[in-house]
Protein backbone atom coordinates (compact mmCIF):
# COMPACT_ATOMS: atom_id res chain seq x y z
CA UNK A 1 0.00 0.00 0.00
CA UNK A 2 1.33 3.47 -0.84
CA UNK A 3 0.71 6.68 1.22
CA UNK A 4 -0.66 9.49 -0.07
CA UNK A 5 3.08 11.00 -0.09
CA UNK A 6 4.70 8.26 -2.00
CA UNK A 7 1.82 8.19 -4.64
CA UNK A 8 2.34 12.01 -5.70
CA UNK A 9 6.23 10.74 -5.56
CA UNK A 10 5.35 8.51 -7.99
CA UNK A 11 3.29 11.36 -10.15
CA UNK A 12 5.77 13.00 -10.00
CA UNK A 13 8.41 10.72 -11.89
CA UNK A 14 9.44 11.73 -15.47
CA UNK A 15 8.53 15.42 -16.02
CA UNK A 16 10.93 17.77 -13.90
CA UNK A 17 12.58 18.26 -16.78
CA UNK A 18 9.64 19.18 -18.59
CA UNK A 19 8.19 21.31 -15.89
CA UNK A 20 11.43 23.35 -15.19
CA UNK A 21 10.99 24.15 -19.00
CA UNK A 22 14.12 22.88 -20.79
CA UNK A 23 14.88 20.51 -23.13
CA UNK A 24 15.60 16.62 -22.89
CA UNK A 25 18.41 17.08 -25.41
CA UNK A 26 22.29 16.03 -24.81
CA UNK A 27 24.16 18.59 -22.94
CA UNK A 28 27.44 19.83 -24.30
CA UNK A 29 30.70 19.21 -22.52
CA UNK A 30 33.08 22.13 -23.57
CA UNK A 31 31.90 24.21 -20.93
CA UNK A 32 33.69 21.47 -18.44
CA UNK A 33 36.79 21.61 -19.93
CA UNK A 34 37.47 24.62 -22.55
CA UNK A 35 39.99 27.32 -21.38
CA UNK A 36 37.74 29.87 -23.53
CA UNK A 37 34.69 29.07 -22.12
CA UNK A 38 36.68 29.08 -18.25
CA UNK A 39 37.47 32.45 -18.81
CA UNK A 40 34.13 34.02 -20.18
CA UNK A 41 32.64 32.47 -17.02
CA UNK A 42 35.68 34.53 -14.86
CA UNK A 43 34.40 37.65 -16.94
CA UNK A 44 31.03 36.88 -17.22
CA UNK A 45 29.66 35.62 -14.37
CA UNK A 46 32.08 36.07 -11.40
CA UNK A 47 33.01 39.20 -11.97
CA UNK A 48 28.86 39.82 -12.44
CA UNK A 49 26.74 37.98 -9.97
CA UNK A 50 26.11 38.50 -6.29
CA UNK A 51 28.76 36.40 -4.86
CA UNK A 52 28.07 34.49 -1.63
CA UNK A 53 31.16 34.66 0.40
CA UNK A 54 30.42 33.73 4.20
CA UNK A 55 28.18 33.77 6.98
CA UNK A 56 27.69 36.48 9.37
CA UNK A 57 28.15 34.53 12.48
CA UNK A 58 31.98 34.35 10.44
CA UNK A 59 32.21 37.97 11.72
CA UNK A 60 30.49 37.38 15.36
CA UNK A 61 32.54 40.72 17.06
CA UNK A 62 32.80 44.40 16.33
CA UNK A 63 36.21 44.18 14.76
CA UNK A 64 36.36 40.31 13.65
CA UNK A 65 37.70 39.88 9.78
CA UNK A 66 38.50 37.34 7.58
CA UNK A 67 40.75 37.90 4.30
CA UNK A 68 38.90 35.50 0.86
CA UNK A 69 40.25 35.12 -2.39
CA UNK A 70 37.72 35.69 -4.45
CA UNK A 71 38.42 32.63 -7.14
CA UNK A 72 38.73 32.81 -10.10
CA UNK A 73 39.89 36.22 -10.05
CA UNK A 74 42.18 37.69 -8.29
CA UNK A 75 40.66 39.47 -5.62
CA UNK A 76 41.65 39.00 -2.09
CA UNK A 77 38.67 40.58 0.12
CA UNK A 78 39.36 42.05 3.63
CA UNK A 79 35.66 41.52 4.66
CA UNK A 80 34.97 43.20 8.38
CA UNK A 81 32.85 43.92 10.94
CA UNK A 82 32.99 47.60 11.81
CA UNK A 83 33.15 49.01 15.64
CA UNK A 84 29.55 49.86 14.76
CA UNK A 85 28.73 46.59 13.79
CA UNK A 86 28.37 46.94 10.52
CA UNK A 87 29.94 44.33 7.92
CA UNK A 88 31.48 45.11 4.57
CA UNK A 89 34.27 44.03 2.20
CA UNK A 90 37.25 45.95 1.00
CA UNK A 91 39.83 45.17 -0.98
CA UNK A 92 43.07 44.26 1.04
CA UNK A 93 45.29 46.40 -0.98
CA UNK A 94 47.03 49.28 0.82
CA UNK A 95 46.06 53.13 -0.74
CA UNK A 96 50.07 53.91 -0.84
CA UNK A 97 51.80 51.90 -3.24
CA UNK A 98 49.00 49.11 -3.69
CA UNK A 99 50.70 46.64 -1.56
CA UNK A 100 48.69 43.89 0.35
CA UNK A 101 47.29 45.06 3.53
CA UNK A 102 46.30 41.48 5.96
CA UNK A 103 48.08 38.56 5.51
CA UNK A 104 46.06 36.78 8.67
CA UNK A 105 42.94 34.80 7.22
CA UNK A 106 40.90 35.65 9.90
CA UNK A 107 41.26 37.45 13.36
CA UNK A 108 40.08 40.46 15.53
CA UNK A 109 41.65 43.62 15.15
CA UNK A 110 40.66 47.63 15.54
CA UNK A 111 42.66 48.60 12.70
CA UNK A 112 44.85 47.43 9.75
CA UNK A 113 48.07 48.24 9.35
CA UNK A 114 49.68 47.66 5.97
CA UNK A 115 53.90 46.15 7.23
CA UNK A 116 55.52 48.08 4.03
CA UNK A 117 55.32 51.70 4.92
CA UNK A 118 52.75 51.52 8.59
CA UNK A 119 49.78 53.02 6.38
CA UNK A 120 47.11 52.33 8.98
CA UNK A 121 43.26 52.09 8.28
CA UNK A 122 40.15 51.66 10.68
CA UNK A 123 37.90 48.52 10.24
CA UNK A 124 35.45 51.03 8.66
CA UNK A 125 37.90 51.42 5.89
CA UNK A 126 39.10 55.15 6.92
CA UNK A 127 42.59 55.77 6.69
CA UNK A 128 43.68 57.32 9.97
CA UNK A 129 47.64 57.06 9.77
CA UNK A 130 50.58 58.31 7.45
CA UNK A 131 53.86 58.24 8.57
CA UNK A 132 56.03 61.38 7.50
CA UNK A 133 52.88 63.05 6.09
CA UNK A 134 54.40 66.24 5.65
CA UNK A 135 56.55 64.52 2.98
CA UNK A 136 53.51 63.92 0.63
CA UNK A 137 52.18 66.21 -1.73
CA UNK A 138 48.71 67.47 -0.61
CA UNK A 139 47.48 64.30 0.76
CA UNK A 140 43.69 64.63 1.02
CA UNK A 141 43.79 61.52 3.36
CA UNK A 142 39.98 61.64 3.40
CA UNK A 143 40.46 60.31 -0.12
CA UNK A 144 42.67 57.68 0.63
CA UNK A 145 40.67 54.76 2.42
CA UNK A 146 40.52 51.26 1.68
CA UNK A 147 38.58 50.40 -1.76
CA UNK A 148 35.37 49.07 -0.72
CA UNK A 149 33.82 45.49 -2.53
CA UNK A 150 29.53 45.82 -3.18
CA UNK A 151 28.66 44.04 0.26
CA UNK A 152 24.79 42.74 1.20
CA UNK A 153 23.92 40.47 3.92
CA UNK A 154 20.67 38.69 3.45
CA UNK A 155 19.27 36.59 6.12
CA UNK A 156 22.73 36.06 7.45
CA UNK A 157 24.11 35.26 3.91
CA UNK A 158 27.25 37.82 3.24
CA UNK A 159 27.56 38.30 -0.51
CA UNK A 160 29.98 40.76 -2.92
CA UNK A 161 29.45 41.82 -6.03
CA UNK A 162 32.65 42.77 -7.71
CA UNK A 163 31.39 45.29 -10.01
CA UNK A 164 31.94 48.67 -9.64
CA UNK A 165 28.50 49.30 -10.24
CA UNK A 166 26.35 46.22 -10.15
CA UNK A 167 23.48 46.08 -12.59
CA UNK A 168 21.33 44.70 -10.28
CA UNK A 169 20.99 45.12 -6.30
CA UNK A 170 21.31 41.62 -4.53
CA UNK A 171 17.27 41.29 -4.01
CA UNK A 172 16.89 41.65 -7.92
CA UNK A 173 19.57 38.70 -8.07
CA UNK A 174 17.86 36.43 -6.06
CA UNK A 175 14.53 37.34 -7.11
CA UNK A 176 11.37 34.43 -6.14
CA UNK A 177 14.44 32.44 -4.01
CA UNK A 178 14.27 36.11 -1.35
CA UNK A 179 10.66 35.11 -0.95
CA UNK A 180 10.72 31.37 -0.53
CA UNK A 181 13.89 30.72 1.65
CA UNK A 182 13.46 34.14 3.58
CA UNK A 183 13.46 33.16 7.28
CA UNK A 184 14.68 29.93 7.32
CA UNK A 185 16.16 29.13 10.98
CA UNK A 186 20.07 28.55 10.54
CA UNK A 187 21.05 26.08 13.00
CA UNK A 188 24.03 25.81 14.74
CA UNK A 189 25.22 28.37 12.49
CA UNK A 190 27.96 29.49 14.56
CA UNK A 191 29.38 26.39 15.32
CA UNK A 192 30.45 24.27 12.14
CA UNK A 193 33.02 21.75 11.11
CA UNK A 194 34.63 23.03 7.76
CA UNK A 195 36.57 20.86 5.25
CA UNK A 196 38.61 22.38 2.93
CA UNK A 197 40.05 20.68 -0.16
CA UNK A 198 41.65 22.03 -3.69
CA UNK A 199 40.26 19.45 -6.45
CA UNK A 200 41.61 18.89 -10.16
CA UNK A 201 38.28 19.52 -11.30
CA UNK A 202 36.16 21.86 -13.32
CA UNK A 203 34.29 23.64 -10.29
CA UNK A 204 31.12 22.68 -12.07
CA UNK A 205 31.86 19.08 -11.92
CA UNK A 206 31.95 19.43 -8.10
CA UNK A 207 28.34 21.27 -8.04
CA UNK A 208 27.08 18.22 -10.53
CA UNK A 209 28.14 15.74 -8.32
CA UNK A 210 26.68 17.77 -4.97
CA UNK A 211 23.41 18.08 -6.34
CA UNK A 212 22.24 14.83 -8.43
CA UNK A 213 21.06 11.78 -6.57
CA UNK A 214 21.19 9.41 -9.14
CA UNK A 215 24.81 8.17 -8.38
CA UNK A 216 23.97 8.03 -4.48
CA UNK A 217 23.28 3.87 -5.03
CA UNK A 218 26.29 2.96 -7.34
CA UNK A 219 29.39 5.44 -5.25
CA UNK A 220 27.64 5.17 -1.90
CA UNK A 221 26.71 1.65 -1.49
CA UNK A 222 27.13 1.42 2.29
CA UNK A 223 27.52 5.47 3.29
CA UNK A 224 24.14 7.01 1.76
CA UNK A 225 22.32 4.13 0.11
CA UNK A 226 20.30 2.80 3.50
CA UNK A 227 18.90 6.62 4.16
CA UNK A 228 18.69 8.03 0.51
CA UNK A 229 17.24 4.95 -1.37
CA UNK A 230 15.00 2.09 -0.70
CA UNK A 231 13.18 -0.81 -2.43
CA UNK A 232 10.34 1.24 -4.00
CA UNK A 233 13.13 4.14 -4.77
CA UNK A 234 15.94 1.98 -5.77
CA UNK A 235 17.76 5.07 -7.54
CA UNK A 236 16.66 7.60 -5.65
CA UNK A 237 14.43 9.57 -7.61
CA UNK A 238 14.03 13.31 -6.96
CA UNK A 239 10.78 14.18 -5.34
CA UNK A 240 10.96 17.69 -6.67
CA UNK A 241 12.41 20.32 -8.48
CA UNK A 242 12.59 24.07 -8.69
CA UNK A 243 14.14 26.80 -10.50
CA UNK A 244 14.51 30.33 -9.48
CA UNK A 245 15.91 32.58 -11.57
CA UNK A 246 19.59 31.41 -11.99
CA UNK A 247 18.88 29.74 -8.60
CA UNK A 248 17.30 25.75 -8.39
CA UNK A 249 16.56 23.33 -5.72
CA UNK A 250 16.07 19.64 -5.29
CA UNK A 251 14.10 17.98 -2.56
CA UNK A 252 15.88 14.17 -2.16
CA UNK A 253 13.90 11.18 -1.16
CA UNK A 254 14.78 9.98 2.19
CA UNK A 255 13.89 6.17 3.18
CA UNK A 256 11.81 6.55 5.82
CA UNK A 257 12.38 2.93 7.11
CA UNK A 258 16.00 3.70 7.67
CA UNK A 259 15.74 6.21 10.33
CA UNK A 260 13.82 4.31 12.45
CA UNK A 261 16.17 1.86 13.10
CA UNK A 262 20.08 1.88 13.82
CA UNK A 263 22.39 -1.32 13.71
CA UNK A 264 25.52 0.17 14.60
CA UNK A 265 26.63 -0.88 17.54
CA UNK A 266 27.98 2.76 18.40
CA UNK A 267 25.74 4.32 16.98
CA UNK A 268 23.29 2.69 19.22
CA UNK A 269 25.85 3.91 21.95
CA UNK A 270 25.15 7.56 21.05
CA UNK A 271 21.29 6.95 21.09
CA UNK A 272 21.70 5.70 24.61
CA UNK A 273 24.35 7.70 26.14
CA UNK A 274 21.59 10.88 24.80
CA UNK A 275 18.82 9.36 26.79
CA UNK A 276 14.86 8.94 26.49
CA UNK A 277 13.38 10.45 23.22
CA UNK A 278 16.44 11.46 21.53
CA UNK A 279 17.93 9.79 18.63
CA UNK A 280 21.10 9.90 17.51
CA UNK A 281 21.49 10.18 13.45
CA UNK A 282 23.40 10.79 10.57
CA UNK A 283 23.26 14.37 10.77
CA UNK A 284 24.67 14.86 14.64
CA UNK A 285 22.03 16.52 16.43
CA UNK A 286 19.12 15.05 18.00
CA UNK A 287 15.61 14.55 16.56
CA UNK A 288 12.89 15.70 18.76
CA UNK A 289 11.59 12.42 19.83
CA UNK A 290 8.58 10.95 19.86
CA UNK A 291 6.65 10.86 23.36
CA UNK A 292 8.85 12.97 25.22
CA UNK A 293 9.50 12.04 28.90
CA UNK A 294 8.79 14.27 31.53
CA UNK A 295 12.30 14.38 32.95
CA UNK A 296 13.09 16.29 29.65
CA UNK A 297 11.18 18.97 30.63
CA UNK A 298 13.74 19.99 32.71
CA UNK A 299 16.22 20.24 30.22
CA UNK A 300 15.90 23.55 28.58
CA UNK A 301 18.93 23.14 25.90
CA UNK A 302 17.35 20.38 25.08
CA UNK A 303 13.70 21.46 24.60
CA UNK A 304 15.21 24.93 23.38
CA UNK A 305 16.98 22.65 20.38
CA UNK A 306 13.76 21.26 19.72
CA UNK A 307 11.57 24.40 19.59
CA UNK A 308 14.55 25.49 17.03
CA UNK A 309 14.33 22.28 14.90
CA UNK A 310 10.46 22.40 15.03
CA UNK A 311 10.70 26.23 13.88
CA UNK A 312 13.25 24.97 11.23
CA UNK A 313 10.92 22.51 9.71
CA UNK A 314 8.33 23.91 9.83
CA UNK A 315 9.22 26.25 7.10
CA UNK A 316 7.71 25.75 4.13
CA UNK A 317 10.98 25.40 1.79
CA UNK A 318 12.23 22.59 3.95
CA UNK A 319 10.62 19.50 2.66
CA UNK A 320 8.30 21.49 -0.09
CA UNK A 321 6.34 18.66 -1.17
CA UNK A 322 5.76 17.41 2.96
CA UNK A 323 6.69 14.52 2.05
CA UNK A 324 6.55 11.63 4.36
CA UNK A 325 9.96 10.27 2.06
CA UNK A 326 12.07 13.57 2.79
CA UNK A 327 16.14 13.03 2.46
CA UNK A 328 16.90 16.44 2.50
CA UNK A 329 16.78 19.85 0.03
CA UNK A 330 19.81 21.18 -2.13
CA UNK A 331 19.41 24.10 -3.19
CA UNK A 332 21.92 26.00 -5.40
CA UNK A 333 22.76 29.84 -5.29
CA UNK A 334 24.27 30.03 -8.38
CA UNK A 335 27.00 30.48 -9.33
CA UNK A 336 28.42 28.48 -6.89
CA UNK A 337 27.21 27.79 -3.53
CA UNK A 338 24.40 25.30 -2.19
CA UNK A 339 23.09 25.26 0.87
CA UNK A 340 21.62 21.72 2.07
CA UNK A 341 18.75 21.45 3.87
CA UNK A 342 18.24 17.97 6.02
CA UNK A 343 16.26 16.77 8.72
CA UNK A 344 18.20 18.22 11.38
CA UNK A 345 19.55 20.85 10.05
CA UNK A 346 21.59 22.28 7.22
CA UNK A 347 25.22 22.44 5.94
CA UNK A 348 26.62 24.46 2.66
CA UNK A 349 28.83 23.55 -0.35
CA UNK A 350 30.96 25.99 -2.23
CA UNK A 351 33.10 25.68 -5.50
CA UNK A 352 35.43 28.36 -5.93
CA UNK A 353 36.73 27.81 -9.27
CA UNK A 354 40.75 28.23 -9.96
CA UNK A 355 41.42 27.20 -12.81
CA UNK A 356 39.84 25.57 -15.52
CA UNK A 357 40.05 21.96 -14.17
CA UNK A 358 40.85 23.07 -10.69
CA UNK A 359 38.67 23.93 -7.61
CA UNK A 360 38.72 24.77 -3.82
CA UNK A 361 35.88 23.18 -2.02
CA UNK A 362 34.94 24.66 0.90
CA UNK A 363 32.19 22.53 3.15
CA UNK A 364 30.48 23.45 6.23
CA UNK A 365 28.60 21.42 8.22
CA UNK A 366 26.50 23.66 11.00
CA UNK A 367 26.19 21.47 14.36
CA UNK A 368 24.91 22.97 17.93
CA UNK A 369 27.91 23.69 20.28
CA UNK A 370 27.90 20.05 22.47
CA UNK A 371 26.56 21.03 25.99
CA UNK A 372 28.00 17.83 27.19
CA UNK A 373 30.56 14.82 26.02
CA UNK A 374 27.37 12.59 24.87
CA UNK A 375 26.59 15.32 22.37
CA UNK A 376 30.13 15.97 21.39
CA UNK A 377 30.33 12.08 21.02
CA UNK A 378 27.49 12.04 18.37
CA UNK A 379 28.88 14.99 16.93
CA UNK A 380 31.89 12.89 16.45
CA UNK A 381 30.20 9.81 14.58
CA UNK A 382 28.79 12.38 12.35
CA UNK A 383 32.29 13.81 11.19
CA UNK A 384 33.64 10.36 11.43
CA UNK A 385 31.03 9.19 9.03
CA UNK A 386 31.10 12.16 6.47
CA UNK A 387 34.57 11.39 5.94
CA UNK A 388 34.09 8.53 3.55
CA UNK A 389 31.46 10.17 1.68
CA UNK A 390 33.60 13.55 0.70
CA UNK A 391 36.57 10.26 -0.13
CA UNK A 392 34.14 8.72 -2.24
CA UNK A 393 32.53 11.84 -4.54
CA UNK A 394 36.12 12.69 -4.95
CA UNK A 395 37.29 10.06 -6.49
CA UNK A 396 33.97 9.75 -8.88
CA UNK A 397 34.81 13.72 -9.71
CA UNK A 398 38.51 13.15 -10.85
CA UNK A 399 37.20 10.04 -12.95
CA UNK A 400 34.83 12.92 -14.19
CA UNK A 401 37.30 15.41 -15.22
CA UNK A 402 39.95 13.02 -16.21
CA UNK A 403 37.24 11.31 -19.19
CA UNK A 404 36.10 14.50 -20.13
CA UNK A 405 39.05 16.00 -20.84
CA UNK A 406 40.34 12.33 -22.76
CA UNK A 407 37.88 13.71 -25.32
CA UNK A 408 35.49 11.41 -27.65
CA UNK A 409 32.53 12.26 -25.92
CA UNK A 410 31.01 16.00 -26.85
CA UNK A 411 28.01 15.57 -25.00
CA UNK A 412 26.82 13.90 -21.62
CA UNK A 413 23.33 12.47 -21.59
CA UNK A 414 20.82 13.85 -18.60
CA UNK A 415 17.83 12.03 -16.97
CA UNK A 416 15.38 13.75 -15.11
CA UNK A 417 17.09 13.23 -11.64
CA UNK A 418 19.46 15.14 -13.07
CA UNK A 419 18.06 18.36 -14.06
CA UNK A 420 19.49 20.70 -11.77
CA UNK A 421 22.63 20.08 -13.90
CA UNK A 422 21.00 20.58 -17.29
CA UNK A 423 19.62 23.98 -15.18
CA UNK A 424 23.08 25.02 -14.02
CA UNK A 425 24.65 24.86 -17.10
CA UNK A 426 22.42 25.96 -19.25
CA UNK A 427 22.13 29.57 -17.00
CA UNK A 428 25.71 29.47 -16.79
CA UNK A 429 26.00 29.29 -20.82
CA UNK A 430 23.23 32.18 -20.54
CA UNK A 431 25.61 34.51 -18.20
CA UNK A 432 28.32 33.90 -20.36
CA UNK A 433 26.61 34.82 -23.67
CA UNK A 434 24.56 37.76 -22.35
CA UNK A 435 25.59 41.86 -22.77
CA UNK A 436 24.23 42.67 -19.74
CA UNK A 437 23.26 41.10 -16.16
CA UNK A 438 19.33 41.88 -16.91
CA UNK A 439 19.23 39.80 -20.02
CA UNK A 440 21.31 37.04 -18.61
CA UNK A 441 18.32 37.34 -15.88
CA UNK A 442 15.53 37.91 -17.84
CA UNK B 1 57.02 1.29 20.01
CA UNK B 2 56.01 2.77 23.09
CA UNK B 3 56.35 6.63 23.90
CA UNK B 4 56.75 7.07 27.56
CA UNK B 5 53.44 9.48 28.53
CA UNK B 6 53.52 11.56 31.69
CA UNK B 7 49.84 11.28 32.19
CA UNK B 8 48.25 8.08 32.30
CA UNK B 9 44.12 6.43 31.75
CA UNK B 10 41.91 7.16 34.68
CA UNK B 11 41.84 4.22 36.67
CA UNK B 12 40.34 0.88 35.78
CA UNK B 13 41.18 1.56 32.10
CA UNK B 14 44.63 0.62 32.01
CA UNK B 15 43.67 -1.88 29.96
CA UNK B 16 43.40 0.90 27.03
CA UNK B 17 46.89 2.07 27.26
CA UNK B 18 48.30 0.54 24.47
CA UNK B 19 45.73 2.65 21.91
CA UNK B 20 46.45 6.04 23.63
CA UNK B 21 49.70 6.16 21.19
CA UNK B 22 47.59 5.65 17.54
CA UNK B 23 44.10 6.12 18.92
CA UNK B 24 44.29 9.34 21.17
CA UNK B 25 44.43 12.29 18.58
CA UNK B 26 44.25 15.49 19.51
CA UNK B 27 42.08 16.79 16.97
CA UNK B 28 40.06 15.21 13.84
CA UNK B 29 42.46 14.98 11.55
CA UNK B 30 44.68 12.92 13.71
CA UNK B 31 41.89 10.17 13.92
CA UNK B 32 40.80 10.06 10.68
CA UNK B 33 44.64 9.42 10.24
CA UNK B 34 44.41 6.30 12.73
CA UNK B 35 41.52 5.11 11.16
CA UNK B 36 43.48 5.43 7.61
CA UNK B 37 46.83 3.81 8.15
CA UNK B 38 45.63 1.04 10.60
CA UNK B 39 45.09 -2.13 9.33
CA UNK B 40 41.91 -4.03 10.08
CA UNK B 41 42.86 -5.72 12.66
CA UNK B 42 44.50 -3.00 14.24
CA UNK B 43 41.09 -1.52 13.93
CA UNK B 44 39.01 -4.15 14.71
CA UNK B 45 41.62 -4.90 17.90
CA UNK B 46 40.94 -1.37 18.92
CA UNK B 47 37.05 -1.23 18.08
CA UNK B 48 36.50 -4.30 20.20
CA UNK B 49 38.48 -3.48 23.28
CA UNK B 50 36.97 0.33 23.33
CA UNK B 51 33.51 -1.03 22.82
CA UNK B 52 34.14 -3.23 25.67
CA UNK B 53 34.57 0.26 28.26
CA UNK B 54 32.54 2.74 26.18
CA UNK B 55 29.75 3.04 28.49
CA UNK B 56 31.95 3.05 31.36
CA UNK B 57 34.05 5.95 30.18
CA UNK B 58 30.87 7.68 28.93
CA UNK B 59 30.11 8.19 32.34
CA UNK B 60 33.26 9.30 33.46
CA UNK B 61 33.37 11.73 30.72
CA UNK B 62 30.11 13.31 31.15
CA UNK B 63 30.53 14.18 35.16
CA UNK B 64 32.77 16.58 33.68
CA UNK B 65 32.33 20.01 31.77
CA UNK B 66 33.74 19.90 28.09
CA UNK B 67 35.70 22.99 29.20
CA UNK B 68 37.34 21.53 32.13
CA UNK B 69 38.45 17.83 31.31
CA UNK B 70 40.83 16.58 33.60
CA UNK B 71 43.82 15.67 31.79
CA UNK B 72 43.99 11.84 32.19
CA UNK B 73 40.20 12.13 31.47
CA UNK B 74 41.11 14.49 28.10
CA UNK B 75 42.65 10.90 27.06
CA UNK B 76 40.04 8.64 27.65
CA UNK B 77 37.90 11.36 25.71
CA UNK B 78 40.13 11.28 22.32
CA UNK B 79 40.06 7.57 22.65
CA UNK B 80 36.14 7.42 22.94
CA UNK B 81 35.93 9.91 19.97
CA UNK B 82 38.35 7.79 17.55
CA UNK B 83 35.53 4.86 18.65
CA UNK B 84 33.43 6.88 16.21
CA UNK B 85 35.96 6.44 13.40
CA UNK B 86 37.27 2.84 13.80
CA UNK B 87 33.50 2.26 13.58
CA UNK B 88 33.63 3.23 10.26
CA UNK B 89 35.94 0.97 8.93
CA UNK B 90 34.14 -1.92 11.19
CA UNK B 91 30.60 -0.60 11.08
CA UNK B 92 30.40 0.91 7.44
CA UNK B 93 33.33 0.68 5.00
CA UNK B 94 34.57 -3.02 5.97
CA UNK B 95 37.56 -1.61 5.34
CA UNK B 96 39.98 1.29 6.68
CA UNK B 97 39.75 3.83 4.25
CA UNK B 98 37.18 4.18 1.13
CA UNK B 99 38.98 1.42 -1.75
CA UNK B 100 38.02 3.52 -4.66
CA UNK B 101 39.30 6.85 -3.78
CA UNK B 102 43.05 7.75 -4.11
CA UNK B 103 45.24 8.16 -0.77
CA UNK B 104 45.59 10.68 0.73
CA UNK B 105 42.15 12.36 0.00
CA UNK B 106 43.68 15.81 0.12
CA UNK B 107 40.92 16.63 2.85
CA UNK B 108 41.94 19.06 5.18
CA UNK B 109 39.67 20.35 8.33
CA UNK B 110 40.56 23.52 8.67
CA UNK B 111 37.94 24.03 11.72
CA UNK B 112 37.03 21.36 14.30
CA UNK B 113 34.58 20.90 16.94
CA UNK B 114 35.33 21.71 20.55
CA UNK B 115 37.21 19.98 22.66
CA UNK B 116 39.69 17.87 20.32
CA UNK B 117 38.57 18.75 16.76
Amino acid sequence: MLNQSQENYLQLQGNLTERLGLSDAPVPLEPYHSEDFFQLEKKQIFERAWLLVCREEELPNPGSFIVKRIFPTDVSALITRSSAGKIQAFYNTCSHRGAQLEVQQSGQKGRFTCIYHRWTYQNDGKLIGVPDEANFFNLEKEKCGLTKINTQVWNGWVFLNLAENPEVTLEEYLGDFKSYFEGVEYIGADNPVVFEMDLDVNWKVLADAFIESYHIFAIHPETLTPSLTSKSNPYGRLLDAQAFGPHRGVSVYGNPENSASAKSPVELLANKLLGDGRQASMWGQHKAGKGESSDDAQDSQHLHGVSLLQKYLSHPAINPTNSDCWGQDIYHLFPHVQIDTGPNGFWCHKFWPMERNKTRYEGRFYMTKAQNFSERFMQEMYIARLAPLIAEDIASMRRTQIGIESGGKKFMILQDSEVAIRHHIEVCTRWVKSKTVKEALA
Amino acid sequence: MTVSRSINLPDGFSALEAFVDRWAGNDTMERLAAREESTMSEIRMFYDTMLGYAEQAAVLINQHPLDKIPDDVALLCKLMLALCHAAVAIEVLNNPRVATAPYPTGVRVVRGLTPYG
